[in-house]
């Protein structure tokens, strides 16, 4: 199994970013392309449709890549640990044939594309491995010039969890995936010195006066000062502990122009009035050059991401749908007002023609 | 055919039993003060009070546009567009209250509101939420009422033998 690799034209965009990405047998995608703007891209659909599966593939690429850059040799991150899979079969698509099980996973990072087929065959399959090899065979130093880490937040909120998380996760098979031990390792890292912190201060400051108190780490635990007593980090509300985990990565500094944050649905236990001011940081941090991947099913993100964002920020829709042979079909759209079918917005469209419906009496002319 | 016009939208109420323009004595209303635009009966018996907003730019000279659009904004953003709608409800329901002639019907409020753009069901769906909630503490001497903000084209595609348009 050869990478395809080859250099292509470099972009004007100052940072390195997934510029593209190709699935082929994989997961949900039977054939899926991407094309990605630097700034925010934005995923929507039903469940299962494989957004969070796209935003992982990604996560993992760069992991393996910041990973080889920062240790210079291979990278022993493997794709079913980024998964939570048990063996590399499960992330073939499911109703695959036999005689059609070879997949691919490409796409283009900082100017730079790659390629992989892979089938569940393969004894010597090591998804990680052999594209650090491919990495490392090319003259080029691929790693100067900016190549930065990525952020993935999961969407259980693992900055509660944090005391004795990181050992039993290295010790025992715990249910958990890498993003969950990645996050977790960020969020415990020492905050920067205060000189070299704020890059960010406009935002964390506006992060911070959402939250009821000072984020505190003892050991290997977080809290919230309130008043004269520290509230453990579990018994802060939900859309609290997301704020506190966004603000604290800022402050170790895991977040950083050129670094791609990706966040699986930031709406999961956020008040809508938080998403304003949540939203407004999201954009601040793609401004600053920060790629933002997010999936959503919240019309109250979608709405504010519509509000907020400028008419020369990049902003990019993907609409996932189902297919009838349960695959997922994939749609980009500039703005949202393209997004058709959108299936957001359907919902609430329901609703209220159900409320029009019991208030008037009455039944829309079609 | 009877036609009727209210800000740059006109209705045709031909098949209405009753309409009264509630700011035109002329039409069966008052001048006292503020309230929705028409009360209407419809052949079947519905009781829908009728209260038009209309921000549809087009019918301004572009000059205005800019400030129309803002005043939309701030209207939407302070909740005052909410509150403006409750007020027009209780400037009638108090008036007719007052002079003996607020019947005892169920009153449907339909609230038009055309914004500067094509807007959400969504949002149209928050307002009528909101302003239910204003109107939730019926007072005494008010009909039993509910509430229902839409657009001019749900209006049209509701209330067929109703229909509206736009200058």
């Amino acid at each position: 199994m050869d990478f395809q690799g080859q250099l292509s034209v470099s972009t004007e965009h100052p940072h390195p970013y997934h510029e593209s990405l190709t699935l082929k047998n994989f997961t949900a995608f039977e054939e899926a392309s991407f094309e990605f703007v630097p700034g925010i891209n934005v995923f929507i659909g039903e469940n299962g449709t494989g957004k969070t599966h796209v935003m992982k593939v990604l996560y993992g690429i760069q992991t393996l890549v910041s990973d080889f850059r920062a240790r210079k040799r291979r990278s022993s991150v493997d794709l079913t640990e980024v998964f939570g899979a048990y063996s590399q079969e499960e992330l073939f698509r499911v109703s695959d044939t036999l005689e059609d099980r070879v997949g691919e996973i490409a796409g283009a990072f900082g100017g730079r594309n790659w390629a992989y087929p892979f089938s569940p065959e393969s004894s010597e399959f090591s998804f990680y491995a052999e594209l650090a090899a491919f990495f490392g065979t090319h003259p080029i130093d691929l790693f100067e010039s900016g190549w930065a880490s990525a952020v993935y937040i999961p969407s259980i909120n693992m900055i509660a969890h944090t005391e004795g998380f990181l050992s039993t996760f290295e010790r025992f098979d715990i249910d958990f995936d890498r993003t969950t031990r990645d996050i977790v390792v960020y969020l415990l890292s020492p905050e920067l010195r205060s000189s070299e912190v704020f890059i960010w201060e406009e935002i964390s400051n506006q992060l911070q006066a959402l939250l009821p108190g000072n984020v505190v780490l003892e050991g290997e635990r977080f809290f919230v000062s309130v008043g004269k007593s520290l509230l453990s980090m579990p018994l802060v509300a939900e859309g609290s502990q997301k704020i506190a985990t966004l603000d604290r990565l800022l402050r170790v500094g895991a977040l950083e122009p050129g670094t791609t944050l990706f966040w699986d649905e930031p709406e999961v236990g956020l008040n809508p009035k938080l998403m304003d001011e949540l939203v407004k940081a999201l954009i601040l941090l793609a401004r600053s050059g920060v790629q933002i991947f997010l999936t959503t099913h919240s019309y109250v993100i979608l709405k504010e991401l519509d509000l907020q964002i400028a008419e020369d920020d990049p902003i990019r829709y993907f609409l996932f749908e189902p297919t009838e042979s349960s695959g997922t079909k994939v749609t980009p759209f500039d703005t949202l007002a393209e997004v058709h079918p959108n299936p957001i917005l359907e919902q609430y469209n329901d609703l209220y023609d159900r409320e029009i419906t019991r208030k008037t009496g009455r039944k829309k002319a079609q | 055919m009877r036609q009727m016009r209210e800000s740059g939208i006109t209705f045709d109420f031909a098949e209405m039993k009753s309409v009264v323009r509630q700011d035109s004595k002329a039409d069966g209303g008052h001048e006292c003060w503020s309230g929705i635009d028409f009360r209407c009966v419809t052949a079947t018996g519905e009781h829908l009070w009728i209260e038009i907003k209309n921000f549809d730019l087009s019918r301004f000279p572009p000059r205005f546009r800019g400030g129309k659009q803002r005043e939309y904004v701030g209207k939407i953003s302070s909740k005052s567009l909410a509150r403006e709608i409750r007020d027009k409800f209780l400037g009638t329901a108090a008036y007719l209250g007052l002079t003996g002639t607020l019947e005892r019907q169920p009153i449907l409020y339909v609230a038009i509101v055309e914004p500067p753009r094509a807007v959400d069901k969504a949002l149209l769906l928050g307002l009528s939420d909101q302003l239910a909630g204003f109107l939730q503490k019926r007072l005494p001497w008010t009909s039993p009422a509910s509430l229902i903000v839409m657009s001019l084209d749900e209006w049209n595609k509701i209330y067929t033998e109703f229909p509206a348009e736009k200058d």
